[in-house]
């Protein structure tokens, strides 16, 4: 009995002309993004790879000079470009691309396309998310609105009721026979997705099957959802009109406004501190200690003794290891630990800024499945962090290799400009290799847009049993 | 004078109304009988310009209607079989807009006064047209029409779903406009309501006009045995 | 023109007693306002952090000043007082970092365009500003990505979805509740009965639009007599896009379909103009032209600061000189003036390159020029936050005065450095004077 129900109204959508003609048209936008998608991720990954290649051997070909300068001249990390951008291009055109590894700073991850872009960058880009997050959903609107209310008006619901089908049934065929409308047009642009993973991909990303395939899960849950709320709609309400206007009115408030009131309140309810604040606290507590009362001056004073005591002498000139890459190496380590504080609460203060959406997804499915979406394609906030973290460790462990190389191998007396090493020092040091991080890392920070989207159809579905027998027949 | 000259409407090979001659003059009331499908309607909206004709003419005191579609109106009331109003406009509102599309916008105690003629109770005057019953409003239809002051009426079936109550208080204003020298077109199925308030009867059939007949020369039971034999002959047609 | 007048009369009624249309508006106003209120509140917090850099330069120069007077027979001031006074000394802890701030437009509130991607300041020294100049303001992405939620986006979002939810019953309601037969019974055009009832509905649009942007002048604190040019000039581009938008929906309703279809044809239209294709045009442009590399731009100018450290000094004074004969004094050791000459070529070669990064920019910029008639959303906005000066052409003027500033410090600094000077209280005064500025 459910399967002819399943094949009635797979029968009425697919001869709808309206349906159709909205079904092509979202096959060709996906279709588009996708093939044109993929090509652009595959050009911007091979220029950064380029680029990165190119700038390690540039510091390779340096040159023989001091350690010291080594590190002045610095080295650069390019974020790659996450192989499932393409499906979901989320954050990155508003993080930057390119970060300059150098002594004493940590400099930002910098280049934004959207800096160099023209008001038009804000209107987004068309990813394969985009047509899943915002334009499927609306097709399901079009698609379920009536199929309950249209058997009303017709009468036909009347008949089908003294049948003798439990409106359960019905309910259920209804919501499976559309959801297999909803999958019609998904699973062909799953495959082709699916089949432009090439080698560059793997070599990228090795855990890309595995993102790729909860991708796929994610987004036939969240169909899933829609096409439930839909019925249920549909079913309640009092006409076609009403529940079209209803489903529409939810569609863009969810869709289209809340996103963006979400994002915007929480920026006010944990307000970002300015960049002169963060680097003059930094700069501050540099100067003066973490605690204030530990001015640089002093700890030097105190480094200088403990360095003196450890080698028994009396004055710099008798050490046996070279004074100024030990305090140098200390302040670096100082500062890192001054930056990575203030750098903390920066990210925390995003964190708690972006938490906040993450609750309101258990209001509003779609923040739910955007934020997931972005997460698995690796182009979420947490992933930036992940770069940015990356970059800037590599920095410290080259920093402190000529650091460390300066205290042992400049002895005390030689000039600056007469201790110098060369190419093969410089080649000691492995190039930058960001690893992308794994699903499980991935799904352990997103549980709360997990559970958000669980709740939703968990409660759809307990509604669409318990309240089945309520549907009104007339 | 409404007057069909060998009037024709075809439907890709069918013809919905064949040949139609028809008079109309003042002080007449011409009721059209038919099964669903016949013409009735066709002819009517014939009359009313809402569609064009294949073939033939449809003639408003001799102007054609195709040709002058909008002057023709303004010889023409029309109350379609369910008549439906602006429901968030009150009754004397409506009347007010419709009465002032085809010219002056009347004045409130005019209005009050068709209103009241058509028998609407005064209650109802200022409550708006979602509340209002059928006949209710097919008395504001009735109002809306005098107050255009139009020589000519076309109704399509407008007593169908009516109480007898409120049919048979549709039939004396209807008498009163035919007094007062309205030609009066009517599509209807009522058979008794035809031959009361009709002074002509036309039966249709398959988009002719079969028989046309003086109401006055034709009992009830020869009109009922007349329809029942014209639509027989359908069948086997 | 009676009968238009009319129609347009009972419509009026029929507006206003309309439940859901009341609703509709509301909730439009109430996101208009909330528009206003949120702009306010981000440039608000602005003026605040510029203020606050403004203040804390001021009181950096000021306590630096306080040096100049000190006693200088005690040798322990020797060093504080040349910080004072010496112009490759000059600040208090390192080089004087000097903070010039964005001048927002009074209007910047409404449409706060691409404000947020960029700094409203920018400190800086009087060394390489090419060095200087990467940074950006803390941001969160998510925030970025998600836009702002401003009278522009009311405008440009919102405001045609009103549009189709005013129109598409225009015809449909007459055809579906079944007054059209009556309707054209009546010696009338249907034309007219369809004009008669979308004029109140142009003028309902017109009139929230006016009123809401009256409105953002008036919590934005910006006096209509003072700004009436920048007013009408609003109303111009809001006016026309209403009305390319009314104009749509007049042929959806021109096509005489029902609401279902009607409705979907309005709302597949907002979808296509103001998602859609500016979507496609950004996909196709980043997939097609992408952003011009960065690296080259980069490892050059780090280049011949590595040349620059690792070359003998003569290969910076002898461009250095060729550039500033005035400055030529014939002295091709001094570490100083190496020290500065060095940042005049890092900067050169660094604006150079920009130059030809900015070209390769605006050249793909232009490919989005070319088809933004496409987007009439994006094109609007963009002309909105042009005359607002918070498009990314404002911030490249801005750019351009952080540039001339810079300029404008170096005539001051570099002849005393060449000439080994002091400043003079004359001298001091002028830098007193670009820091208030």
């Amino acid at each position: 009995m459910l399967k002819l129900i399943i094949k009635k109204e797979c029968l009425t959508a697919l001869r709808d002309v309206r349906l159709q003609v909205s079904a092509v048209i979202l096959l060709i936008l996906m279709t588009t993004a996708v093939l044109v998608g993929k090509e652009g991720q595959k050009l911007i990954q091979e220029e950064r790879e380029e680029a990165q290649a190119a700038m390690y051997d540039q510091w390779l070909d340096q040159g023989n000079k001091h350690p010291h300068s080594a590190a002045h001249f610095g080295q650069f990390a390019f974020k790659p470009k996450p192989v499932l951008s393409f499906l979901d291009v989320g954050l990155d055109t508003y993080t930057g691309v390119s970060i300059f590894l150098e002594a004493h700073k940590q400099n930002e991850v910098l280049f934004s396309g959207a800096q160099d872009s023209n008001g038009m960058s804000r209107f987004g880009e068309l990813t394969v998310a985009l047509v899943f997050q915002v334009f499927l959903p609306l097709l399901i609107v079009f698609l379920a609105f009536n199929v309950f209310t249209k058997e009303r008006e017709d009468g036909t619901l009347k008949l089908v009721h003294a049948q003798g089908l439990p409106m359960r049934k019905l309910l259920m065929g209804k919501v499976w026979g559309t959801y297999l409308m909803v999958l019609l047009i998904y699973l062909p642009i799953v495959l082709l997705a699916y089949l432009m993973l090439d080698q560059q991909s793997a070599n990228l990303d090795p855990g890309i099957t595995t993102k790729f395939i909860a991708l796929v899960v994610l987004y036939a849950v969240y169909f899933l959802v829609f096409v439930l709320f839909c019925v249920l709609v549909s079913s309640f309400a009092k006409s076609s009109g009403f529940s079209l206007l209803t489903l529409l009115g939810l569609w863009i408030v969810s869709c289209v406004i809340l996103p963006k009131a979400t994002t915007n309140l929480a920026d006010k309810v944990y307000p970002t501190p300015s960049q002169f604040e963060f680097r003059k606290t930094i700069k501050d507590k540099v100067k003066n200690g973490i605690d204030g009362h530990n001015p640089s001056d002093v700890r030097l004073a105190a480094l200088k003794q403990q360095v003196l005591d450890e080698y028994g002498a009396s004055t710099i000139e008798e050490l046996p290891v070279n004074w100024s890459g030990i305090a140098m190496q200390a302040g670096e380590e100082y500062t890192d630990q001054v930056y990575d504080q203030e750098f903390s609460r920066i990210e925390e203060i995003f964190k708690r800024q972006n938490k906040l959406s993450e609750w309101v997804a258990f209001v509003n499915p779609y923040l739910a499945a955007r934020h997931l979406s972005m997460a698995l394609a690796g182009t979420d906030f947490h992933h930036h962090v992940a770069f940015a973290r990356a970059a800037e460790n590599y920095r410290r462990f080259f920093v402190k290799k000529m650091n460390k190389d300066m205290e042992l191998n400049h002895k005390p007396g030689v000039a600056y400009s007469d201790y110098n090493v060369g190419r093969e020092f410089w080649g000691s040091i492995a190039p930058f290799d960001y690893q992308l991080p794994s699903t499980a890392t991935i799904l352990s920070v997103q549980w709360r847009n997990i559970a958000a989207l669980v709740f939703w159809l968990v409660i759809l579905l307990s509604i669409a049993y318990t309240y089945a027998r309520k549907i009104p027949k007339l | 004078m409404l007057e069909a000259r060998a009037l024709s409407k075809k439907y890709d090979e069918k013809y919905a109304l064949n040949n139609l001659d028809l008079k109309v003059s003042a002080g007449e009331v011409y009721c059209l009988l038919g099964a669903n499908g016949a013409g009735k309607t066709t002819t009517i909206n014939l009359f009313l310009d809402f569609i064009s004709p294949t073939s033939g003419e449809a003639l408003v005191n001799g102007v054609n209607v195709a040709d002058e579609p909008v002057a023709t109106k303004r010889a023409l009331a029309y109350i379609p079989e369910n008549l439906v109003l602006y429901p968030n406009l009150t009754g004397v509102e409506n009347l007010q807009f419709f009465a002032g599309l085809g010219g002056e916008k009347p004045a409130k105690p005019e209005v009050v006064q068709l209103l009241t003629e058509a028998g609407l109770q005064k209650e109802a005057f200022d409550r708006r047209v979602a509340k209002y019953s059928k006949g209710m409003r097919q008395k504001v239809g009735i109002a809306i029409a005098k107050a255009k002051n139009a020589e000519h009426l076309l109704l399509d079936e407008p007593t169908s779903g009516l109480d007898p109550q409120a049919s048979n208080e549709f039939a004396q204003l209807l008498a009163t406009l035919r007094e007062n020298g309205v030609a009066i077109l009517m599509a209807t199925h009522d058979l008794f309501r035809a031959r009361e308030s009709g002074t002509h009867i036309g039966i249709m059939r398959a988009g002719e006009l079969v028989h046309s007949i003086k109401s006055e020369d034709i009992s009830l039971n020869e009109l009922e045995k007349l329809y029942l034999d014209t639509m027989k002959s359908t069948v086997y047609a | 023109m009676k009968t238009l007048f009319h129609v347009l009369q009972f419509e009026w009624k029929t507006l206003k007693r309309s439940r859901s249309l009341g609703v509709l508006l509301w909730v439009f106003l109430g996101a208009g306002v909330y528009g206003i209120y949120f702009g306010k509140f981000e440039i608000d917090e602005q003026r605040i952090r510029i203020a606050e850099v403004e203040e804390f330069e001021k009181q950096q120069f000021d306590s630096l000043m306080l040096r100049t007077k000190l006693d200088t027979t005690i040798s322990a001031n020797t060093q504080k007082y040349n910080s004072a006074t010496m112009p490759s000394r000059f600040g208090l802890k390192g080089p004087f970092v000097y903070y010039v701030s964005k001048d927002l437009h009074p209007l910047a509130g409404l449409c706060l365009g691409q404000i947020d991607l960029f700094p409203a300041y920018y400190g800086f020294h009087i060394q390489a500003l090419a060095k200087q100049l990467g940074t950006n303001e803390l941001a969160n992405p998510m925030k970025l990505l998600a836009g702002n939620f401003d009278l522009s986006y009311v405008i440009v979002f919102l405001l045609p979805l009103v549009i189709v939810a005013l129109f598409y019953t225009v015809y449909a309601s007459e055809k579906e509740s079944g007054t059209l037969s009556l309707l054209r019974s009546e010696p009338i055009a249907l034309g007219m009965v369809l004009l008669g009832k979308g004029l109140p509905r142009v003028l309902v649009i017109l009139g929230l639009v006016t009123f809401l942007l009256a409105l953002g002048f008036v919590i934005h604190g910006v006096s209509l007599a003072d700004h009436f040019g920048l007013f009408f000039r609003w109303l111009w581009i809001i006016y026309g896009y209403s009305l390319l938008w009314i104009l749509f929906m007049g042929i959806v309703v021109w096509l005489r379909q029902g609401s279902a279809l009607s409705a979907i044809l309005g709302l597949g239209g907002w979808l296509i103009f103001t998602v859609i294709a500016p979507a496609l045009l950004n996909l196709f442009v980043s997939a097609q032209e992408p952003l011009p590399n960065r690296a080259e731009m980069i490892h050059a100018v780090r280049n011949l600061n590595d040349k620059n450290w690792n070359t003998p000094k003569s290969f910076v004074f002898d461009r250095f000189y060729a550039d500033h004969p005035a400055l030529n004094q014939g002295d091709t050791s001094d570490f100083i003036k190496w020290y500065y000459a060095s940042f005049t070529l890092l900067d050169k070669e660094a604006n150079r390159l920009k130059g030809t990064f900015e070209a390769q920019v605006k050249q793909r910029n232009e490919l989005l020029e070319k088809w933004k008639w496409l987007a009439p959303a994006a094109w609007v906005h963009e002309k909105l936050s042009r005359t607002c000066g918070t498009d990314r052409r404002g911030h490249m003027a801005f750019l351009q005065e952080v540039h001339a500033f810079h300029e404008d410090l170096k005539s001051l600094y570099y002849p005393k450095i060449f000439n080994e000077q002091r400043f003079t209280m004359e001298d001091l005064k002028k830098l007193e004077e670009r820091i208030t500025l």
